[in-house]
């Protein structure tokens, strides 16, 4: 790490320094500037982990969405169609029946098989599955680091990050690699550049930023716990751990709930057959 | 955004059935229903422990507990039938044991197969009808089940009731179950080569074969009124027939 202040500079070519009077005069640093440049190093080593960690949580998420996506697309269309057969069902016994009772039940199975087929059909049943190419994650890191709202030198400027970084999670999410060579060749070539004045203020926003930058860290090690406790992550794992031991986990479910599916259709078959008989 | 205000908005919603909604929910009950199949397979295992050490009525009371929480499980269906039939742990229930083991059968376990169909071949909780032990033999039989695939070869031989009589079905079933080691298939289907012509002493032999491996393999039925009845009622119907073909 130079000295950044870089005095005496301009006379460098003018003024004959003997050489290791010159090598002596730009190694000199005053201890603000020696600690300025130890945090600028450590914040540079936090950023590049912060990006990895932007990287792990963005992928993890993508993985999880696409999981969803599968589950709904194996599993939850069936539980829809049980949902189904159950309202019918439920509805032909208060036709028969005809009691306030069987009618409530009726119209709560009708509502649950309604609730059940948004979901197993919505927006979340068509995230398709994710394989990141290794191009896709390193401009992903690279935008990460590079947008990071947490190393933002102001309000505005954080804003405009913000708003950055919500792209770069999007196009990364949908593996759109062009966008994120879109994003990074709109920044400025070096953020960092844009400097305060004097040491003293270049240290504050150091130190501002390296407690922002660890905040982040903190808080993503946070939502990836919190992330690994939800049913969709649990069962992602069961789903993983049965793929290393040769099962496919969401036949196995699919095939018990459609399983169920027949059953009640029968149940139902057989009870409109015999409402008809009477 | 300060630390305690990150921290609130991380906090992942609560793991109850109200809260979840649409997707999540779907996941929810996914994650349930494998819990309620894995608690199941556990209360098979007990029964089977218990079964083995002839504490039936444990048995039962596990394979209960287990098919509430599964109630599709076929192999819970079809050792609740099995203890149903034989009156282990259970009073004797005929009908009820049917019921289990065509609930399994119909999900294609072959051993559910098999005794649906010797049920239907006793008269026990299902009216005695010959085609139709003859179909779930078949079924058990195709996926293998060497008891199944020697009664299957033993109805078509004998041409029992209202299965049409047929040497050379009832010599490839006999094959198939010798094959696998099947002591009495081996004698039957010895039999039915030397004696193609078929005289009655060889269906006399054959019902004797049948019952010594019913004695054999299936000694819980020792002393089961039904199984004799069968047997005997079988008896007449076969020696009666004049048999005649070569294969």
């Amino acid at each position: 790490m130079r000295c950044t202040q870089g005095k005496g500079e301009d006379d460098e070519s003018t003024i004959p320094w003997p050489v290791d009077m010159k090598a002596k005069l730009v190694r000199r640093l005053t201890p603000e500037e020696e600690e300025l440049a130890a945090k600028r190093e450590e914040l540079a080593r936090l950023e590049s982990q912060l990006a990895d960690q932007e990287l792990l949580l963005a992928s993890l998420k993508a993985e999880l969405a696409a999981f969803e996506g599968l589950y709904l697309r194996r599993v939850g269309v069936l539980y829809a169609e049980l949902d189904e057969w159950n309202a019918r069902l439920a509805e032909l016994r208060a036709e028969q029946a005809g009691t306030p009772e069987a009618k409530a039940a009726a119209a709560e199975a009708r509502t649950q098989a309604e609730d059940a087929y948004s979901a197993a059909h919505g927006e979340a049943a068509k995230i398709q599955p994710f394989t990141p190419s290794p191009d896709l994650k390193r401009l992903y890191r690279d935008a990460a680091k590079r947008v990071h709202p947490d190393t933002a030198t102001d309000e505005a400027d954080r804003d405009r990050r913000e708003r950055l970084m919500k792209e770069v999670n999007a196009a990364y999410a949908t593996g759109d690699e062009d966008a994120l060579r879109r994003i990074l060749a709109g920044l400025d070539t070096s953020p960092d550049a844009v400097q305060g004045t004097g040491i003293g203020a270049d240290l504050i926003r150091v130190l501002r930023q390296l407690k922002q930058v660890r905040d982040r860290i903190a808080a993503i090690e946070l939502e990836i716990e919190c992330m690994s406790e939800t049913d969709l992550a649990q069962l992602k794992a069961k789903a993983d751990l049965a793929t290393a031991e040769g099962r496919d986990l969401l036949v196995e479910m699919a095939d018990s709930v459609q399983a169920r599916v027949i059953v009640t259709r029968q149940e139902f078959e057989k009870e409109s057959t015999n409402g008809t008989d009477r | 955004m300060n630390e305690s205000e990150k921290q609130i908005a991380l906090v992942p919603v609560q793991p109850s059935a109200l809260t979840k909604v649409g997707a999540k929910s779907l996941v929810a009950r996914g994650r349930a229903d494998l819990r309620a199949k894995a608690e199941a397979e556990e209360w098979l295992k007990k029964g089977v422990d218990f079964q083995n050490e002839e504490r039936y009525e444990e048995a039962y009371a596990c394979f209960e507990s287990g098919i509430r929480l599964n109630p599709n499980h076929s192999k819970l269906q079809y050792v609740l039938g099995v203890l149903l039939e034989s009156g282990q742990g259970v009073p004797q229930d005929y009908e009820q044991a049917a019921e289990w083991y065509r609930k399994a059968a119909e999900q294609g376990d072959p051993d559910a197969q098999y005794s649906l169909g010797w049920l239907y071949m006793a008269g026990q909780g299902a009216p005695q009808d010959y085609a139709q032990a003859a179909g779930w033999f078949r079924k058990s039989a195709e996926q293998g089940h060497s008891w199944a695939q020697h009664n299957l070869g033993w109805l078509y031989h004998g041409g029992e009731g209202n299965v049409p009589q047929d040497y050379e079905q009832a010599a490839e079933w006999y094959r198939k179950s010798a094959e696998q080691g099947d002591a009495d298939a081996q004698e039957s289907l010895g039999d039915l080569y030397r004696d193609g012509d078929g005289v009655p002493g060889t269906m006399l032999r054959l019902l004797s074969g049948f019952a010594r491996r019913l004695s054999k393999e299936m000694p819980e039925r020792n002393g089961h009124s039904g199984v004799c009845i069968s047997a005997v009622t079988a008896c007449p119907v076969i020696t009666q027939k004049p048999i005649s073909g070569t294969i």
